[in-house]
């Protein structure tokens, strides 16, 4: 049947399932009778159940590099650096990225199971059977609120990490938070900050996006659902670094020189 | 499953909180690019801009009052930078402020230093208006001129190296100056010497003050007045035997006079009145005096006589 081998096969099945789930979300987005209270209630469980994990992360972060990078910035004698370079890294690298893993590992999961118990308790198919569009109700609103609520938490998350540079800068010297502010938006672009939105946009959306298909396409039986989370996990990440990857490259391209 | 409206409101604010800390961030990062400030535009033209580009700031006595806005070559030379410049550093941009091209410590960014204008100049820069530019160092050319003052260097070194030569060798004034002692023993001569004299000059004035010498009991005695009183009294005495002298002359004279040119004529009178004069002849005129004399002479000359004398005893 194939001129493929088998391993190879069934790689390019899965891309295809893949892309096939895909078109089935883009088409339930636009479709009428939207169920916005369940996306509002998905943004509740994603973004503002998130909100402590991501902040403790982002505080740490950027406390944690300005903790780090002090001692051999002062070496060069470029101490007064350090707030821009924090808070280009922050911004540009490490928020979206830490921040997306972070995701990766609380929203993927949770959503990788929660799709996959449903669809071993055979719910999903009952949902099918009762005329309801299961991939409108349960796929198009997890992924649209995982979409929209990494790059706010992103965002928060570099807020607090400027914050947590701050309180580290005034552990080794005192600073003012005027000079600190000062020092960290005069080093920032808005090449920075938009195409590091961008990408998480995208992350957001790998995170919801393979969150749901491990679930909603696990085997039926009970191991399936630790097995779906688990895949979940390691795919939305993998897809993260790759698209960090790419994105690097996109702007370097575009945007920074 | 419902959403409970707690749930709305809490994902409602933290959308809304994501939402606006996106806006302050890109709000933050344009107000230091000057996205949302009012701002009029400034041109200059410059041969070489060294490095600038669009986005450097530009800073106007030391502050960051704008950005550069576009680099354009209007030709191999002349290159336009247009500037935007904030509203609020305008009252004080005037017509003659200059624009130089620098960078921002050994290792910062390029940008525009803008010194202000003179104090006496009041019209300002509007918008659009060209600023006047100062081409920034081109550094071959520092680099040959260096070369050039290098080679020089050399020369004079090595002539003054020739020179230190010379000296060391005592050749010359100088070389003379600094390494034979022949000067500083002449001037050792010269310096005993004025020892010598001052130390003469000193006893001098010590002799003239304790009044030995001419000198000194001239300035310090008083014997001279006192020999000069003494000589002028002379002088007095001398002056009245002089007198004395001259009337004893004079008597001589009128004595001598009877007796050679007038003696016919007193012949002849004492003859006409010696009748009546005999007796006071006899009387009066003296032995020795020629009785020729006339008797009233005889007698101005004696009270003469008499008078010096008793002149003569008063000074005394």
């Amino acid at each position: 049947m194939t001129i493929f081998p088998a391993a190879l096969t069934r790689q390019f099945s899965a891309a295809g399932d893949q892309m096939i789930f895909m078109r089935a979300f883009f088409r339930n987005i636009f479709r009428s009778d939207f169920e916005w209270n369940e996306l509002i209630r998905q943004c509740y469980i994603i973004g503002y159940k998130s909100l402590f994990l991501v902040g403790i992360t982002g505080f740490i972060l950027g406390f944690v590099l300005t903790l780090q990078s002090g001692p051999t910035m002062k070496a060069f004698g470029a101490e007064s650096f350090v707030p821009g370079m924090v808070a280009i890294s922050v911004v540009r690298e490490m928020g979206p990225v830490i921040i997306a893993l972070i995701c990766a590992g609380k929203i993927s999961s949770g959503i990788g199971a929660e799709l996959g118990s449903m669809k071993v308790s055979e719910q999903i198919d009952a949902m099918e059977v009762s005329g309801a569009n299961p991939v409108q109700y349960l796929v198009v609103t997890r992924i649209l609120a995982s979409t929209l609520m990494i790059p706010l938490l992103t965002l928060m998350a570099d807020a607090l990490a400027l914050a947590g540079g701050f309180m580290a800068s005034n552990i080794s010297k005192e600073t003012s938070l005027t000079i600190y502010f000062n020092k960290a938006f005069t080093s920032l672009d808005f090449v920075d900050l938009i195409p590091a939105v961008i990408k998480t946009v995208f992350f957001g959306f790998a995170i919801g996006f393979v969150g749901c298909y491990k679930g909603y396409n696990s085997d039926r039986g009970t191991e399936s659902v630790g097995l779906a989370a688990n895949s979940a996990v390691v795919s939305a990440s993998l897809w993260i670094i790759v698209l960090d990857a790419i994105a690097v490259q996109l702007t370097s391209v575009f945007a920074y020189n | 499953m419902k959403t409970s409206v707690s749930q709305k409101i809490r994902t409602g604010a933290f959308t809304v909180a994501g939402i606006l800390l996106f806006i302050a961030g890109i709000f933050f990062i344009g107000a230091k690019k000057n996205m949302f400030d009012h701002t009029f535009m400034i041109y200059g033209t410059f041969k070489n801009v060294g490095g600038l580009e669009e986005g450097n700031n530009v800073r106007f006595a030391g502050i960051n009052a704008g950005t550069v806005k576009r680099i354009q070559m209007l030709s191999d030379t002349v290159i336009r930078i247009d500037m935007l410049i904030k509203e609020k550093v305008r009252p004080f941009l005037k017509v003659d402020a200059m624009a130089v091209i620098g960078s921002d410590g050994l290792m910062g960014d390029k940008m525009i230093t803008i010194t202000p204008g003179s104090e006496n100049e009041n019209r300002l820069m509007s918008d659009g208006s060209r600023i006047i530019t100062v081409n920034p160092v081109d550094y071959d050319k520092v680099i040959a001129k260096l070369t050039r003052v290098a080679d020089n260097a050399a020369v004079i070194t090595g002539e003054l190296a020739g020179m230190a030569i010379k000296i060391r060798e005592g050749k010359g004034s100088i070389g003379r100056l600094l390494y034979t002692d022949n000067l500083a023993r002449s001037v050792e001569g010269t310096v005993s010497n004025a020892e010598r004299i001052t130390g003469s000059l000193a006893r001098i004035a010590s002799q003239v003050q304790s009044g030995k010498g001419s000198i000194g009991s001239l300035v310090y005695t008083d014997s001279l007045s006192q020999g000069l009183g003494k000589t002028v009294n002379t002088a007095n005495s001398a002056m009245i035997t002089i007198k004395e002298a001259a009337y004893g002359f004079s008597e001589n004279m009128k004595a001598l006079q009877g007796n050679f040119f007038l003696r016919g004529y007193f012949k002849k009178k004492a003859a006409e009145e010696e009748k009546e004069s005999v007796v006071h002849k006899a009387a009066v005129v003296p032995e020795d005096v020629s009785s020729d004399m006339e008797e009233k002479e005889l007698k101005d000359i004696i009270a003469e006589a008499q008078k010096a004398l008793d002149e003569k005893h008063i000074k005394k």
